[in-house]
C-alpha cells in the first residue's frame, strides 16, 4: 500500500469502479429498461409494468421456487461431500498426493459443463455402463436419466472439484494451534470440528456453498440434457420467453432472478462479515 | 519514479493484447470480397461454401445458431451485420415488420425448376412483392422406433396418448412444431388459426400428454441419442431430419405423416437492407437454387431435408431418395400438399397468440 502511495490507490480504485460500472451497471440498466417495456413479435411497444403483472401470473414464481429449491439442495449436499473429501485430502500425510488430488479437481473444474454433463447423459441412461447400479437404486428399476435425481447426481461432478479446492484453502487457513489448544483442553475430535474447526472455516464455507448455488440457479444445461425439462427453472423460463423475441418479459423475470440472487449474495457477505468479527 | 514501472508495464501489456485481440479482422478489410452468411448449421459445410468462393472469388463467412429466435436476436442487435439471412417461415413477416428485409426481384431467380406448390411460396410474398427465396423444407410428423411400433401403430397420433408408449415419448422443446402436430391431432384444420374453445382444447390435449413423456428435449442432437439409445420411442413433430440420420446409422427409426396431417417447415433466403454486399448475396441465392447444391443441400451433416428443384431430386441416390420418401417430382408435390405449412399461430381475427402458446408450452414443461 505504502510503496504506491494512497493517491495512487484512489485511483485505481476508481477506475476500477468504472470498469464495474459500465461492465455491470450499463447492461443492468438496459436490462431494467427493457423489463419495463412491451413486446410483440420481437417489436418494442409501450413502456409500462405490465411484463411484471404478467410472470407474477404465470408459471414464474414456481419455477423460482424451484431453482431456489434446487440450488439450495444441492449446494448443501456439495458443501457436505466437499467436507468429506477435504477431510480426507489433509488427512492424507504426503503432500504430494494432496497436492496431486487438488490439480486433479482444479483440472477436473476447468475441464468444462458441457462435456461432462454429455458423459452423465450417457452414464445415467438405460445404455449407459452403470445402469446396473442406477437400477438398483432405484424402487421402479429405471434409469437415473431425465431423473430430478439424475440432474442432483449430475450436478455434483461438476461443482465438487470448485468446492473442494474453496473447502480445502479455508481447511489449510485454520490454525494449527487453535486445533491443538482444543484438544489440551480435553475435547474430542467430534468436538474440535464442530466448535473449533468449522466455525473458523465459516467464510470459506459461505463461499464454497455460493459458488455451487450461483452456478444451479443460473443453468440451464443439467436440467434440459439430463433432467428432459422435468426440473423446469427460473433460467428455464427466461430461455423460453426469449425463444419467442418476448423480450420484455424476459428481462423482468430476469430482473427478479437477478433480485432474489443478489439478497442471497448479500446475506451471505453479511454472514462472512459476521463470522470475521 | 520506481514504483511507477510496475503498473505502468500492466497497463501498456493490457493495452498490447488488447489492441492485437480487438483489431478488426481481415473480413472488414474488404467487404466486396465478402459475404457474411447468417444461417442454421449445414450452410457452413466447406462442400457448400467452397465452390461458391472458387467460383465468385467471394470469401464466405458463415455465422451458424439452431434456433430462429437466435437468429432474429443476432440480426435485430446488428442490423448491418448480414448479407444473407436464412430464415424460417414464421420469421418472415416478423423480420419484415421489423423493417430487416429488403423486396427482390423475381426475374432475377431460377424458380422455373421448382415443383409446382412451391413455385410461388405464399409466405415467401408479401403486398405482391418477393422477399425471401425458398431453398429446402422438410416435415414435421412423427418419428418412431419400428422395433416397437409398427406401421399401424402410428398411423394416427393417438399413438402417443397409448398405454405402450407411457414413459417412452420425447417431445421437442419448441412449442411451434410441437403444439402444431397436436393441434392437429386434435383434429384443427388449419392448425395454427384457432378460435378461443379450439386454443383450450388444444391446451388439455397437451397437459393430458405430459404423463406420457419422458423427456422434453432442447435439440435434434439430444433426441437422436435418446431415440438411439432407446429411452424413447416416439416423438412428435420431427421428421426426416431426425430419422434419415438415425436411420442411416443402421438404427430402426423411422418417420411418418399420420392421417391427421404434418406440417411443414421451410428455409429460405433472404436480404436485410443494411447488407454491404448485396450483389455477392443475389449470386449467393441463385448459386443455392442450383440442382446440384440443392442436392448436397438435402444430406447435411447437420440434418436432412427436402428441396424444391426438380433436377436438384433428380440427382439424388436412390438411398437419400427413399429416405426422404421423395424419389421424383410426383412425389414431392404429393408431399408437400398433404402438410400444413408452419406458421405463427393466431386466433380466428388473425391476432398473434404466440405468447398464449408458449405460456401453454411452459405449463406443460412445468407440470409433473
Amino acid at each position: 500500500m505504502n510503496s504506491l502511495g494512497r493517491r495512487t490507490w484512489i485511483w485505481v480504485g476508481a477506475g476500477y469502479s468504472a470498469f464495474q460500472l459500465v461492465l455491470f451497471g450499463a447492461p443492468l440498466l438496459l436490462l431494467l429498461r427493457t423489463s419495463l417495456r412491451r413486446y410483440e413479435l420481437g417489436i418494442p411497444g409501450e413502456f409500462g409494468t405490465s411484463n411484471f403483472q404478467f410472470i407474477l401470473s404465470s408459471t414464474f414464481p414456481a419455477a423460482l421456487v424451484r431453482s431456489l429449491t434446487l440450488g439450495t439442495f444441492v449446494s448443501l449436499l456439495t458443501l457436505l461431500l466437499s467436507l468429506i473429501a477435504v477431510e480426507g485430502i489433509f488427512r492424507l500425510r504426503r503432500p504430494r498426493l494432496r497436492i496431486a488430488i487438488l490439480t486433479s479437481c482444479a483440472v477436473a473444474f476447468f475441464g468444462g459443463m458441457i462435456p461432462r454433463t454429455f458423459a452423465f447423459e450417457y452414464l445415467l441412461s438405460d445404455q449407459g455402463p452403470m445402469r446396473g447400479s442406477w437400477q438398483s437404486l432405484l424402487p421402479g428399476g429405471s434409469s437415473l436419466l431425465y431423473t430430478r435425481a439424475g440432474v442432483v447426481i449430475a450436478y455434483l461432478p461438476i461443482l465438487l472439484p470448485l468446492c473442494i479446492v474453496v473447502i480445502y484453502i479455508a481447511r489449510a487457513a485454520v490454525p494449527y494451534a487453535l486445533v491443538e489448544a482444543a484438544r489440551d483442553l480435553g475435547a474430542t475430535g467430534w468436538q474440535t470440528h464442530t466448535k473449533v474447526v468449522l466455525p473458523t472455516m465459516q467464510p470459506g464455507l459461505i463461499v464454497g456453498f455460493l459458488l455451487s448455488f450461483l452456478s444451479v440457479v443460473g443453468d440451464t444445461i443439467v436440467v434440459d440434457l439430463v433432467g428432459g425439462s422435468r426440473i423446469y427453472t427460473a433460467a428455464n423460463q427466461i430461455f423460453d420467453q426469449a425463444k419467442i423475441d418476448d423480450w420484455g418479459n424476459a428481462a423482468a423475470e430476469a430482473v427478479v432472478l437477478l433480485v432474489c440472487v443478489l439478497l442471497f449474495i448479500g446475506v451471505s457477505v453479511w454472514a462472512i462479515q459476521r463470522s470475521l468479527r | 519514479m520506481k514504483k511507477y514501472i510496475v503498473p505502468a508495464v500492466i497497463v501498456i501489456a493490457v493495452l498490447v493484447v488488447a489492441a492485437i485481440y480487438l483489431r478488426p479482422g481481415k473480413s472488414s478489410q474488404g467487404p466486396a470480397k465478402e459475404l457474411r452468411v447468417l444461417a442454421w448449421v449445414g450452410y457452413e459445410e466447406p462442400e457448400i461454401v467452397n465452390p461458391f468462393e472458387k467460383e465468385f472469388g467471394v470469401k464466405v463467412r458463415t455465422e451458424t445458431f439452431t434456433g430462429a429466435d437466435k437468429m432474429f436476436a443476432k440480426l435485430t442487435q446488428a442490423p448491418d451485420a448480414y448479407d444473407v439471412v436464412v430464415i424460417d417461415p414464421e420469421y418472415i413477416q416478423k423480420l419484415h415488420n421489423a423493417g430487416l428485409l429488403t423486396p427482390l426481384d423475381e426475374s432475377s431467380f431460377n424458380f422455373a425448376d421448382y415443383i409446382e406448390p412451391l413455385k410461388k411460396f405464399p409466405l415467401c410474398w408479401i403486398d405482391g412483392k418477393l422477399y425471401t427465396v425458398l431453398i429446402r423444407y422438410g416435415i414435421n410428423g412423427l418419428v418412431y422406433n419400428t422395433d416397437k411400433l409398427t406401421a399401424e401403430d402410428v398411423s394416427s397420433y393417438s399413438v402417443l396418448w397409448s398405454e405402450k408408449v407411457k414413459g417412452k415419448v420425447g417431445m421437442w422443446d419448441w412449442y411451434l412444431p410441437s403444439m402444431g402436430v397436436l393441434s392437429l391431432a386434435s383434429g384443427f384444420n388449419p392448425p395454427y388459426k384457432l378460435g378461443d374453445e379450439q386454443f383450450q382444447t388444444l391446451d388439455q390435449r397437451l397437459t393430458s400428454l405430459r404423463p406420457q413423456v419422458k423427456a422434453v428435449m432442447p435439440s435434434f442432437s439430444d433426441i437422436n441419442a435418446a431415440l438411439a439409445r432407446g429411452d424413447i420411442w416416439v416423438v412428435p413433430a420431427l421428421g426426416e431430419h431426425t430419422a434419415a440420420v438415425l436411420a442411416e446409422q443402421g438404427l430402426p427409426i423411422n418417420w411418418t405423416i399420420p392421417k391427421e396431417g404434418g406440417v411443414m417447415w421451410i428455409e429460405t433466403l433472404g436480404i436485410p437492407p443494411q447488407a454491404k454486399n448485396r450483389d455477392a448475396a443475389i449470386r449467393y441465392i441463385r448459386y443455392m437454387q442450383r440442382p446440384e447444391v440443392q442436392a448436397l443441400l438435402t444430406w447435411r451433416r447437420a440434418y436432412r431435408s427436402n428441396i424444391p428443384s426438380i433436377k436438384g431430386i433428380e440427382l439424388l441416390t436412390p438411398k437419400q431418395k427413399d429416405a426422404l420418401k421423395v424419389h421424383n417430382a410426383a412425389e414431392a408435390t404429393a408431399l408437400v400438399n398433404s402438410v400444413h405449412i408452419r406458421m405463427l399461430p393466431t386466433n380466428l381475427a388473425g391476432k398473434t397468440t404466440e405468447q398464449e402458446w408458449q405460456t401453454a408450452w411452459q405449463r406443460f414443461k412445468a407440470a409433473h
